[in-house]
């Protein structure tokens, strides 16, 4: 398969590079990794890359990752695939995400869930 | 059948031959009929590795997490400490002929066993730095079976890199 | 610490804070809380506090506090390689932290409710005068939770 590019969105730049080692560390075949450090940042570099998942924590400055989600389904994107990476596991954030994102990954969240969520991502992408 | 042990070698195993291995012992096997067995696996923690494209496989069973805790036993016997042991498994597989980017790992053990000489914490101890040691490494775990209080005996099989885990007779898991 | 007027016991146990501690420590960082020993030698060297404050059906702070070289160790822990020891990665990393005690706690105390939750705020601080919440890497760690009304 084609390899993917990955934007990683989360205002901790430790939590941006921890998930950035494990994506490249994962089974799926990695072109290039973005960061943004809101939504904001989020959104300028979708509308100037072909990305094909974002991962994307709750709470940032500027922008959130709700807002930033809300957006993309706004603009009626069917890319990238949407995988929310929180600390926030409560049932109702969990609702209010559905609809909005494909994957709900709790912090703290060890490099081997963000494997299985690409090759889920990437066998979604096969079929 | 034949059966050998081994202490920290290569293990150039025959066709179908499997291989037992003991506390602080290592044995990688580049026969793809061979098996590797521990038994007993109470706190200590097994590190279980496999290429499937080679069939090398390999496994560690080490008792401790830190080899500052003695560092003569560390030097006499390194297997018996993860931070000394992992590596040695895993240069052991790389020089059988293994792929670090294709390389399955399964962590297996780490149980709290009472009664046990070094504590209840202490499997959960070596769970914990296998994994950190793995993931400095850029290694990510593919399967694991740990905690609870009941040992576990294991047989990874070269074949498949499949590890059974038995109680008695009992098949009590696959992995 | 604790407020005696808080909303739900629940709330204000400290075994929910002490859960969310020790799963953060052990998922993220691959290190345990141990307990303190009875003759804890005086901390030394620079302490790194980190606070999250948080708004909704109840509101507070959750605030960790540990040695700076402690927080270097579990900046290296986490990303998986080595990093320098000053600099803002580190305090990012203080921060990060906090932020997952405290998300783990709300998750666990009040699973219905949505929260905002602050950026955290990462200062130098001196030890609190009081033993410390647990021994982590041989190193005091303190955690605590205000609640507010």
């Amino acid at each position: 398969m084609k390899p993917l590019t990955i934007l990683i969105v989360d205002d901790s730049a430790t939590m941006r590079q921890f998930v950035r080692r494990a994506v490249q560390l994962s089974d799926v075949p990695i072109a290039s990794v973005l960061e943004a450090a809101n939504g904001k940042e989020a959104l300028a570099l979708l509308d100037a890359n072909e990305i094909d998942a974002l991962f994307t924590d709750i709470n940032m400055p500027v922008m959130s990752g709700s807002e930033l989600l809300r957006e993309l389904q706004r603009q009626g994107r069917s890319t990238p695939a949407r995988i929310v990476v929180s600390t926030d596991g409560s049932q109702a954030r969990r609702q209010e995400m559905e609809g909005l994102a494909q994957w709900y990954v709790n912090k703290p969240v060890r490099p081997e869930v963000v494997r299985d969520v690409l090759n889920e991502l990437a066998s979604n992408i096969r079929d | 059948m034949s059966q050998s042990t081994s202490s920290s070698a290569l293990v150039t195993a025959g066709r179908g031959e499997r291989v037992v291995i003991g506390i602080g012992e290592f044995a990688v096997t580049t026969s793809p009929d061979a098996e590797i067995v521990t038994h007993a696996l109470g706190s200590c923690v097994a590190v279980c590795v496999w290429d499937p494209v080679t069939h090398v496989a390999g496994m560690l069973h080490f008792l401790l997490p830190e080899s500052k805790l003695n560092a003569e036993r560390a030097t006499r016997q390194p297997g018996t400490f993860a931070d000394t042991g992992i590596p040695m498994l895993f240069q052991a597989a790389y020089k059988a002929g293994a792929v670090k980017s294709r390389l399955r790992v399964q962590l297996l053990g780490g149980a709290a066993i009472t009664g046990g000489p070094n504590g209840l914490d202490v499997g959960r101890r070596n769970a914990l730095v296998a994994k950190k040691l793995l993931w400095q490494n850029g290694v990510l775990v593919k399967g694991e079976s740990l905690g609870g209080t009941d040992t576990r005996t294991l047989r990874l099989s070269a074949a498949t890199g499949k590890v059974v885990v038995t109680r008695g007779r009992e098949v009590v898991e696959e992995l | 610490m604790f407020s005696t007027n808080s909303p739900a016991t629940s709330v204000t146990s400290r075994g929910a804070l002490d859960r969310a501690l020790t799963l953060v420590v052990e998922e993220s960082f691959f290190a345990m809380i141990d307990p303190v020993p009875e003759n804890l030698p005086a901390v030394e060297g620079q302490i790194v506090s980190a606070s999250v404050s948080f708004e909704g059906s109840f509101s507070g702070a959750v605030t960790c506090r540990m040695p700076r070289a402690l927080a270097h160790e579990l900046t290296a822990a986490f990303i998986g390689e080595e990093v320098p020891s000053d600099g803002e990665v580190v305090d990012d990393l203080a921060g990060e932290f906090a932020n997952m005690v405290c998300g783990r706690w709300l998750t666990d105390v009040a699973p219905q409710s949505l929260f905002r939750v602050d950026q955290p705020v990462v200062v130098s601080a001196s030890a609190p005068p009081r033993p410390p919440t647990g021994l982590l890497n041989g190193q005091p760690i303190w955690v605590d939770l205000k609640i507010e009304g």
